[in-house]
């Protein structure tokens, strides 16, 4: 018979957000890990006593925490996680896992150094995919703003008879004195031209 | 330098009260502080935040900082409390449809009195005969390390039973006790209110006790810190202690007790019908849907020498529940290095002395 594969440890990845949940999931899977992922919830035990992960990864906001903490304590025949938190970890670690917004419980039984680059894996995937939402958070807003100093400049054309020089160096001249930034100052325009615009409109009537 | 400035944890709970009518009737402002109150979803969640400093003090369950410290339960921090916040306020809720069917199996009417003696009667039969039930119960707790797990083992071992062997036990947010309740999944619960009294009011459950039926002067929650943020800002830590007494000692005041829960409901504490939480702070509560509302003395009690000085004898007993959870006895030294480490008298002493009229 040949030698069994080395021991790869099962993981449960526990979230709601099932985009980040896949992330993580694809991420440990190509580095040869077994992972399942649960919902958080009522049905998290059930998935729990199927499964018989030796490593659960969840939110460090979950509500489920208190339990996967406490099982441990209460009784025999549930699995026995432990706390990845150690003594000689200190909080620094906890700072790394809150900042992640993940924690990590193991199994009994397990060698905490064994596990410790899965976690740290993890975690730095957890961190990389608030990385990714931010980045794209933050490129949707750059657009939206240079839309509106597009729009901004419009209205200056057509209400005020600027030119687009002017325009603009007015838009930058009034977000200075606000100390607003351009987008900001753009969208204040905005929503007094466009105020301006229908009252006239209503005059005309 | 101590903070003036700090953040404070709480999980939105009945017994949370002195942390919202400190901040409502403006206790904290009148000790020269600056609290900012946090909702937090789990016990595990506010000993983190404590452990990073990221908040200043915290409500606790009173097991918790001598089980933080012993490091038994999630991390080891040394954590301390020098103020009890609140004692007693649970119940044990037993699913209404087993009920009904341990009635029928034993012959008694449907409508057999709910009460403390008949409920255990009922259950020990059950648990004891197959004839009766032929499986096992299935309890919930909402932590490992509460009151709630000591007391349901006090209550089982009170009918003659053992709780590790004659039962099985597991842990659901409090939140999720009554759909659990409703789904099957657990055949009773025990948790400090409202979530009893819902389950009631919904006719899901009954009260099989009531916690000070079981246990009297049970520690329930703690104002709790950091051994290490104590030792730098013992003076702020104080003015928390007092802020808290005061309120501890308002809420004591039974004209006061339809405020506090009108308070309470907001949106932004806890968001529970004002009816619901008067019954719990009032201890006039319901047995069964189809029993009249009836006194519960000390159901829940803020304020008293027992409530708020955190250490003495209910702290050993306290202890000696968490060793009987543990499944092991605590060494005699170990238990008195941190009865006295971990509820801190002098500390509850300082906060007496300085609130002239206070027991």
């Amino acid at each position: 018979m040949q030698a069994a594969p080395s021991p790869s440890y099962k993981v449960m990845l526990v979230d709601d957000e099932p985009d980040r949940a896949e992330w993580v999931r694809e991420f440990l899977s190509k580095a040869g890990m077994e992972v399942s992922t649960a919902p958080a919830g009522r049905t998290l035990l059930k998935h729990i006593s199927d499964v018989t992960p030796d490593i659960i990864l969840i939110d460090i906001e979950s509500p489920d925490r208190d339990m996967l903490e406490s099982l441990s304590v209460l009784s025999a025949h549930q699995p026995t996680p432990i706390v990845m938190f150690s003594e000689k970890r200190g909080t620094e670690f906890i700072n790394a896992a809150i900042a992640a917004g993940v924690t990590a419980y193991m199994v009994g039984e397990i060698e905490p150094t064994k596990v410790k680059p899965i976690i740290d894996a993890a975690m730095a995937q957890f961190q990389a995919f608030q990385g990714v939402r931010k980045a794209l958070d933050d490129s949707q807003e750059q657009l939206r703003e240079r839309r509106n100093i597009e729009k901004a400049k419009l209205l200056l054309i057509q209400q005020h008879a600027m030119n687009e020089e002017r325009a603009h160096q007015f838009l930058r001249d009034q977000a200075m004195q606000r100390r607003l930034s351009l987008g900001a100052m753009a969208s204040t325009i905005i929503k007094k031209l466009e105020a301006a615009d229908r009252t006239g409109v209503a005059k005309n009537e | 330098m101590n903070k003036t400035e700090i953040d404070v944890a709480y999980l939105p709970l009945v017994d949370s009260a002195p942390f919202i009518v400190a901040e409502h009737l403006g206790f904290f402002r009148r000790s020269d502080l600056r609290v900012h109150l946090h909702k937090e979803v789990s016990w595990a969640i506010v000993r983190d935040k404590l452990a990073v400093g990221s908040r200043d003090a915290a409500q606790m369950l009173a097991p918790l900082p001598a089980m933080t410290t012993l490091g038994v339960s999630g991390m080891r921090v040394p954590l301390l409390t020098g103020l009890g916040l609140s004692k007693n306020g649970n119940g044990i809720t037993l699913s209404i449809s087993l009920w009904h069917q341990l009635l029928r199996a034993l012959g008694l009417p449907q409508d057999h009195l709910v009460s403390s003696a008949n409920v255990s009667d009922v259950v020990r039969q059950a648990v004891l005969d197959a004839r009766v039930l032929p499986r096992k119960l299935t309890f919930a707790v909402v932590h490992g390390f509460s009151t709630h797990a000591i007391l349901l083992r006090k209550w089982l071992r009170s009918m003659g039973l053992n709780p590790d062997a004659d039962v099985s036990m597991i842990v659901v947010p409090p939140s999720q006790m009554v759909d659990s309740l409703q789904e099957g999944v657990i055949d009773g619960y025990c948790v400090g209110e409202p979530w009893n009294t819902l389950a009631i009011d919904q006719k899901l459950g009954i009260a099989a006790t009531w916690g000070v039926e079981v246990w009297q002067d049970a520690p329930e929650k703690v104002l709790c810190v950091t051994e290490q943020w104590h030792e730098a800002n013992t003076n702020t830590h104080l003015a928390l202690r007092l802020a808290l007494l005061q309120a501890c000692v308002w809420l004591s005041e039974p004209d006061n007790i339809s405020e506090a829960a009108h308070i309470m409901s907001a949106e932004r504490y806890l968001n529970i019908d004002e009816e619901t939480l008067l019954r719990a702070l009032s201890g006039r509560v319901v047995r069964s849907p189809d029993q009249e509302q009836e006194p519960v003395s000390e159901l829940l009690s803020f304020h008293g020498a027992q409530t708020n000085q955190p250490g003495g004898a209910a702290a050993f007993e306290l202890l000696d529940g968490c060793a009987d959870l543990l499944g092991r006895p605590v060494d005699p030294v170990q238990r008195h290095l941190l009865a006295t480490r971990c509820f801190r008298d002098d500390l509850y002493q300082q906060t007496v002395e300085a609130l002239p009229g206070i027991r």
